[in-house]
């Protein structure tokens, strides 16, 4: 895993990724991304569905994750909740790239496919056929009702759906780029698919919400 | 086979006088023969109201969608929603209703100043559409930092070049995408650039649009946009 973090920053991000350099150092040095401290979020989801056992009785083996980010020590979660076959959808092309040497050392234990696309507007392409769908910024999209449909899923598949309420404050800071703000928890819930819902809760300013389509 | 140099209309930014302005700009700045001609499919009827209304319900913003620049209500112009100046791609529908096949068309916004042969466009051989295209955010990389934000579109719609019917795939693409990108866009270059551009995520629909080189959309080239400035800028330019 070291060895992997020098070869990633030294050589990758050297050649192909220069520009991309610092904020990467800064998402495996202290857990931020070029403008968000995302790794509270990811660790609090991650947590969670491992605290509430999701893994023991779901089956997680293929999982979706959308706007992850930089994914470095996602992967170790990634194992303990039993993936096999990660789907990784991002906007953002480069990241793709780096995380695809991020995640290098797990690449014996985990299929991974990434995706460059809007989970909204290409839904169509989203894969379907997984246990586990996370998408960590509900906030940078359309409504999730509108983009998720109990048809299309496996019945027992597990939501994990992450909002905010955070609104541009400024160049570089966590609300740029956020379209669909919601107050509160109970907002936020209006904007998703109608679900059973296991746990729900906000932490600072990030609203998570665990559950199965109904 | 014939030139066509297109312009659009609406709101009440512009008058006639601007539509004469860029005639008389045009006639002094073509070398090779044309016709002047608007689309009014693209400002009224069944499309321009179903989209008229996606704007409606969508647009986050207090100011009119079509004057709106800045923050407003805590939201970045790019982030209001709404898709303004949508009424461009009505053209790639209404296109083979008003011109033959393998027509030349050249749309320019009202607010262009042309400074150089417009013929430079129609003797390009145009196998694929061709837009504006911002040259120096793509060197120095500023697009891809701020692309998941929706800022810096690379693209810049006001000059298109296409031939009648070429276009249709982005007609086609905002009408199955229409409820969500009038949701996520704020404005018609940030989705053609997410939607068309180099990371788009069909194959087909990557690198669709190819840019004119670099100059020939700026303030030294043929054609120089208002793309970027303040409205006041804009009114201030056409006076």
């Amino acid at each position: 895993m070291f060895r992997n973090v020098e070869r990633t920053l030294k050589y990758e991000l050297d050649e192909k990724y220069s520009h991309r350099k610092e904020e990467v150092y800064k998402a495996i040095r202290n857990g931020t991304d070029w403008i968000y401290d995302c790794n509270i979020y990811k660790e609090w989801c991650y947590e969670k569905l491992l605290e509430l056992d999701f893994h023991k009785a779901n089956d997680f083996s293929k999982t979706n994750i959308v706007s992850g980010g930089y994914c470095f020590y996602d992967g170790q979660y990634w194992l303990k909740l039993g993936i096999k076959n990660i789907w990784l959808y991002e906007l953002d092309e480069e990241i793709r790239g780096i995380n695809g040497r991020l995640t290098d050392y797990i690449k014996h234990d985990i299929e991974k496919t990434f995706k460059t696309l809007d989970c909204v507007i290409d839904k169509k392409w989203v894969n379907k056929d997984i246990g586990l769908h996370i998408n960590f910024n509900c906030e940078k999209y359309y409504h999730m009702k509108h983009a998720v449909s109990k048809a299309d899923y496996p019945d027992n598949c597990i939501f994990v759906f992450c909002g905010s309420n955070l609104k541009y404050a400024g160049p570089d800071t966590p609300g740029n780029g956020n379209i669909n703000i919601c107050e509160t928890l109970d907002d936020f819930i209006e904007t998703l698919p109608n679900m059973h819902i296991f746990f729900k809760d906000t932490m600072n300013d990030k609203h998570m919400v665990i559950g199965c389509l109904e | 086979m014939a030139n066509k140099v297109i312009y659009l209309r609406w709101g009440d930014r512009y008058n006639k006088d601007h539509v004469e302005r860029l005639k008389e700009q045009v006639k002094n700045n073509c070398s090779v023969p044309y016709d002047f001609v608007t689309v009014n499919h693209c400002y009224a009827g069944r499309e321009f109201d179903k989209m008229k209304h996606l704007q409606d319900t969508h647009y986050r913003g207090v100011k009119s969608v079509d004057e709106s620049t800045a923050i407003q209500n805590d939201f970045l112009r790019e982030d209001l929603g709404g898709l303004a100046h949508f009424q461009k791609i009505l053209m790639f529908k209404f296109d083979v209703d008003h011109f033959d096949p393998l027509d030349k068309l050249l749309y320019i916004d009202l607010d262009s100043n042309i400074k150089g042969d417009l013929a430079y466009f129609f003797n390009l051989p145009v196998e694929r559409p061709m837009i504006a295209f911002d040259w120096n955010a793509y060197d120095n990389k500023k697009w891809q930092h701020s692309y998941t934000t929706r800022a810096y579109p690379l693209f810049n719609s006001s000059v298109l070049l296409w031939r009648t019917g070429y276009c249709e795939r982005v007609w086609r693409e905002i009408r199955r995408t229409s409820e969500a990108s009038f949701y996520q866009y704020g404005m018609v270059d940030n989705w053609l650039f997410h939607r068309f551009g180099p990371w788009a995520y069909r194959t087909t629909n990557r690198e669709f649009f190819r840019p004119f080189d670099r100059g020939i959309i700026s303030k030294d080239g043929i054609i120089d946009t208002m793309s970027g400035t303040t409205v006041e800028d804009k009114i201030n330019c056409l006076v």
